[in-house]
């Protein structure tokens, strides 16, 4: 009979999001291999709570998942690293990470906790605000703004922000009645979420992008190891075009993004090198000291991480 | 002997309850506190949203017992007002019995759930990072002392003499029960 | 096994635990995990609390309690009767007056609380005697109470909303002002019902021929000026760029208990006590309906019984209307079975996309959905308000009450109905004060 296996993923279904096209690519691929292997998505968390599907993929009760890795640096403390200031920088950089020695640590974590990834994918990310440019650290100071990732508030507060923290789908009021001036999050929630309707500049990802996130597409192993050879190849097939198929859209995503705001007349602007160091400098004395002295083998992994060209 | 295991059930209840109680008036709190630093002194506010919610949260799940003694928890009652006496105190302890079997089921899965974050030493992922084994000891405590609290109302229904307690309605309702002392003389 | 057979399954499952009347709460819980046993064996043991506790552990449900809190403060004190005192004086020579001051008194105080039964038991212990003791017949005097009452959820904040808000993914400040006019609409039909009963039936109380001196009448003012003030504070908190709705809820809580403890020189252990003690038992009984709802719902959604019923209605290829005419029939049966915080946690993740999808307004549809809730408060066979009226009027059998609040049922629809021919009367505020979302 059919094997069904259940994908979850915590973003909206059908609407063009690429993490929930990556998936959909893949369960169609699985299907065409005729390989009597059916994938149920359930997009929009309608199955798993976000930061839920961690716990089911590992234990294989949840198949297949597209999941922020960073979510579950709670239990697996390394994974603050995919989601660290200024690590991955721009999307050839990130390309060049994923066969690197860094992220070959990583995937061993996530292996050993019971899921393997068959699709890698960086989303990038931005920062606007309503008061001026954030550009060098000096520009967010006094600024009130929600970032998105726990090493991220720990180098905005270095820099003299103050953090709140609310659900992406509060930003756009926030930012209205002025309990935010600033935020920072992936550049398709900065469209999906309309907020150059309150911002005054943008700064766009670029050739020195601080915020990245690693959002694999994840099996769990359990269920993995329990399909017949056919079916493995073709989930790993699936897997890979859905890694080219991201690789390729989520860099026409910054230029939409980049496009809507300049559009609706927002200074959009991109870090310097200088801007980007700078962030760096605070970074290593705040996101970086935290991550090594919290984490075991923490300096080594983010060395290995920088030592990528 | 059933008396004093009844009364010392509840009176632990109510010792929840105020724990709970309280969780909730420190949320309060905390709450305010945070907009004040953020909104007047503009400054960063880093352990308060976890510390909020997590409160609220476990205090929730300690509260619970004691709505259970007071009947709070509203449940549908149409079935039973068509029943004679008899049938109706069989239908309650039938209630009562798939309730304790619920909440033994919550006990063995949340204490699963307390172990292994105790265990692998489980954070928050947030800038604070709280260990996770703190709110989450608020699920198993909380539905043990629901088991007890059955027990204690299982034991009500099979012993005679005793008056149940099961689905007072006026115990849902805020503070109707109280204060009404506090009712003016209406002008006429 | 197939989803139709599981789905009806899980149901039946469910009405049979109600039947016994064990709490809703325990019952859902204990339905989603026979389902969920049958379906993954031992291995959910690991993910029912997970379900749970990440099911309300979420700043924006920290509101909640907040909001409860704000009710209980006002309710547990003489608050509640000043305000209909002072309402009354102005309006017991219209027909009916007293029940407009019932209505009236339930639309001021739901902008203080975001529960229904709050606002029912705290108009209702004073609204209610008063009513018997001037003649109204037993159904008038509760059936407005309880139907005011239901204004709690739609008039900001609110529980429902909050809810409807997370599951969503959508804004609850722009939540709020979407429920402001509606609010006051049905607030204004609930009265020209009462209005139009009373005409019609030829009432004539005591109460027509009490006289108030203008004196007396501007004397009762200054005494509703702490509801003013709460109220204004806690818009000043959300709306002002201070702090987020979940926010400002703890800030609109606190403000509530220091005005009412010293307006009222509640400075007594018990009288404090008791506001925190009744705050905490109401949202203790909502909180744990939403996490066992949160459990229930993940094993619908786990047997793919919530993306086939999805799909059966997204695929009905129909006019737009009358699929939102088969929704709200849907959402009408759910309410009048479960209360409005289980339905919202179960139904609107799978409603929203179809709802988005045929071009309705999300904010508009959160405002028909909690008028559809406000029906399930007060019909059988769980209704909130009306075991809260059947507490404060134990005397008044509950046929009365029912037959009391048909005709707000009716009104509701009609609002309903008002609310789709004029959806402005919805997305007009939030979209002047907040600006037009796609
Ligand atoms: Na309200
Ligand atoms: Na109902």
């Amino acid at each position: 009979a059919q094997t069904v296996l259940k994908a979850s993923h915590q973003f909206p279904g059908g609407k063009g999001d690429i993490r929930d096209e990556m998936v959909q690519m893949i369960a169609r691929d699985v299907a065409a291999a005729d390989v009597d292997l059916e994938i149920q998505i359930f997009p929009g968390s309608s199955l798993y709570k976000p930061n839920d599907q961690w716990n089911a993929v590992t234990r294989g009760l949840l198949d297949m998942t597209s999941f922020p890795l960073d979510y579950a640096s709670g239990r697996h403390p390394e994974f603050s690293a995919t989601l660290m200031p200024g690590l991955v920088g721009n999307f050839d950089r990130a390309k060049r990470l994923n066969d690197s020695e860094f992220m070959t640590d990583i995937k061993k974590v996530i292996e050993d906790a019971g899921a393997m990834v068959i699709a890698d994918a960086w989303l990038s990310g931005a920062f606007a605000s309503k008061q001026g440019c954030i550009t060098s650290p000096d520009t967010l100071k006094g600024q009130v703004i929600r970032a998105a990732g726990p090493a991220f508030e720990e180098m905005l507060v270095a820099a003299g922000a103050s953090i709140s923290s609310m659900p992406s789908s509060e930003i756009y009021t926030g930012m209205q009645t002025g309990v935010l001036d600033a935020a920072n999050t992936s550049s398709a929630s900065f469209v999906s979420y309309r907020l150059f309707e309150h911002a005054k500049c943008l700064t766009a990802p670029g050739e020195n992008a601080l915020w990245f996130m690693y959002e694999p597409v994840l099996v769990s192993k359990k269920v993995f190891e329990r399909l017949t050879p056919e079916q493995q190849k073709a989930i790993l097939a699936a897997g890979e075009k859905a890694e080219a198929f991201f690789d390729e859209e989520v860099r026409k995503g910054d230029q939409l993004m980049v496009d809507t705001y300049k559009k609706a007349g927002v200074e959009v602007v991109e870090m310097s090198k200088e801007d980007y160091d700078a962030w760096l400098e605070l970074a290593k004395q705040s996101s970086y000291k935290n991550f090594a002295e919290k984490v075991e083998g923490g300096d080594a992994l983010i060395e290995k991480a920088l030592a990528v060209q | 002997m059933i008396k004093a295991y009844i009364r010392w059930i509840g009176n632990l209840s109510r010792l929840f309850a105020i724990l709970s109680t309280i969780l909730i008036i420190l949320a309060m709190l905390v709450v305010c506190q945070m907009i004040l630093m953020r909104y007047v002194f503009r400054v960063a506010t880093i352990w308060q949203t976890d510390f909020v919610v997590f409160s609220a949260t476990a205090a929730m799940f300690l509260g619970a017992p004691y709505v259970l003694l007071k009947g709070g928890h509203v449940g549908v009652d149409v079935i039973e007002l068509l029943l004679s006496d008899k049938s109706r105190a069989r239908l309650r302890l039938v209630g009562a019995m798939l309730g304790l079997i619920f909440c033994v089921i919550m006990l063995a899965a949340t204490w699963v759930q307390f172990h292994e974050a105790w265990a692998g030493n489980w954070k928050h992922s947030s800038v604070w990072a709280p260990p996770l084994w703190i709110p989450l000891l608020a699920l198993p405590a909380g539905f043990a002392m629901l088991c007890l609290q059955y027990v204690a109302q299982i034991l009500v229904l099979t012993t005679p003499g005793m008056h149940a307690v099961v689905h007072d309605p006026l115990a849902a309702v805020p503070a109707v029960s109280q204060n009404q002392s506090n009712v003016k003389e209406y002008p006429r | 096994m197939n989803v139709t057979v599981s789905g009806l399954l899980i149901i039946c499952a469910l009405f049979l635990l109600l039947a016994t009347g064990m709490p809703i709460a325990f019952a859902l819980g204990l339905a989603a995990f026979v389902a969920l046993f049958l379906q993954d064996g031992l291995q959910i043991f690991y993910i029912l609390g997970d379900t749970m506790f990440s099911g309300i552990a979420n700043l924006a449900y920290v509101s909640i309690p907040m909001f409860v809190l704000m009710g209980a403060a006002v309710a547990s004190s003489p608050a509640g009767a000043d305000l209909y005192t002072s309402l009354d004086r102005w309006l017991n020579r219209v027909p009916g007056g007293l029940v407009l001051s019932n209505i009236g008194a339930c639309a001021v105080f739901s902008g203080m609380t975001g529960s229904s039964p709050a606002t029912c038991a705290a108009i209702g212990k004073m609204g209610i005697p008063e009513m018997l003791r001037r003649g109204y017949p037993n159904s008038v005097a509760t059936g407005s109470i309880a139907a005011g009452g239901t204004l709690g959820i739609l008039i900001p904040p609110s529980v429902t909303l909050i809810v409807y808000g997370i599951a969503t993914e959508t804004s609850i400040g722009r939540l709020f002002m979407a429920g402001v006019f509606p609010g006051i609409m049905l607030t204004v039909m609930f009265m020209a019902w009462a209005i139009i009963d009373c005409k019609r039936k030829g009432y004539e109380f005591d109460a027509r021929f009490v006289r108030y001196t203008l004196k007396e009448r501007l004397a009762g003012l200054p005494r509703i000026l702490p509801f003013l003030l709460i109220i204004a504070g806690t818009l000043y908190v959300l709306y002002g760029g201070i702090a987020t709705p979940s926010e400002a809820a703890g800030a609109g809580a606190l403000l509530t208990l220091l005005v009412v403890i010293i307006a009222y020189r509640l400075f007594r252990f018990r009288a404090v006590s008791g506001i925190f003690g009744s705050a905490m038992r109401e949202s203790v009984m909502i909180m744990m309906i939403m996490a066992a709802a949160e459990l229930f719902a993940f094993a619908l959604s786990s047997l793919f019984v919530t993306q086939t019923v999805a799909a059966a209605i997204a695929d009905m290829d129909v006019n737009r209307w009358v699929l939102m005419a088969v929704i709200n029939v849907f959402l009408l049966v759910c309410g009048m079975f479960l209360p409005p915080v289980a339905v919202i946690v179960m139904t609107a993740p799978m409603l929203f996309p179809i709802i988005t999808q045929a071009g309705f307004d999300p904010y508009w549809f959160a405002i028909v959905l909690t008028i559809n809730m406000e029906v399930g408060l007060i019909t059988p066979p769980i209704g909130l308000n009306l075991f809260v009226i059947n507490a404060i009027a134990p005397t008044v059998p509950t046929r009365d009450i029912l037959w009391g609040s048909l005709p707000y049922v009716l009104v509701m629809f009609l609002a309903i109905l008002i609310l789709c021919i004029f959806p402005e009367i919805a997305t007009w505020l939030p979209n002047q004060m907040l600006g037009v979302v796609e």
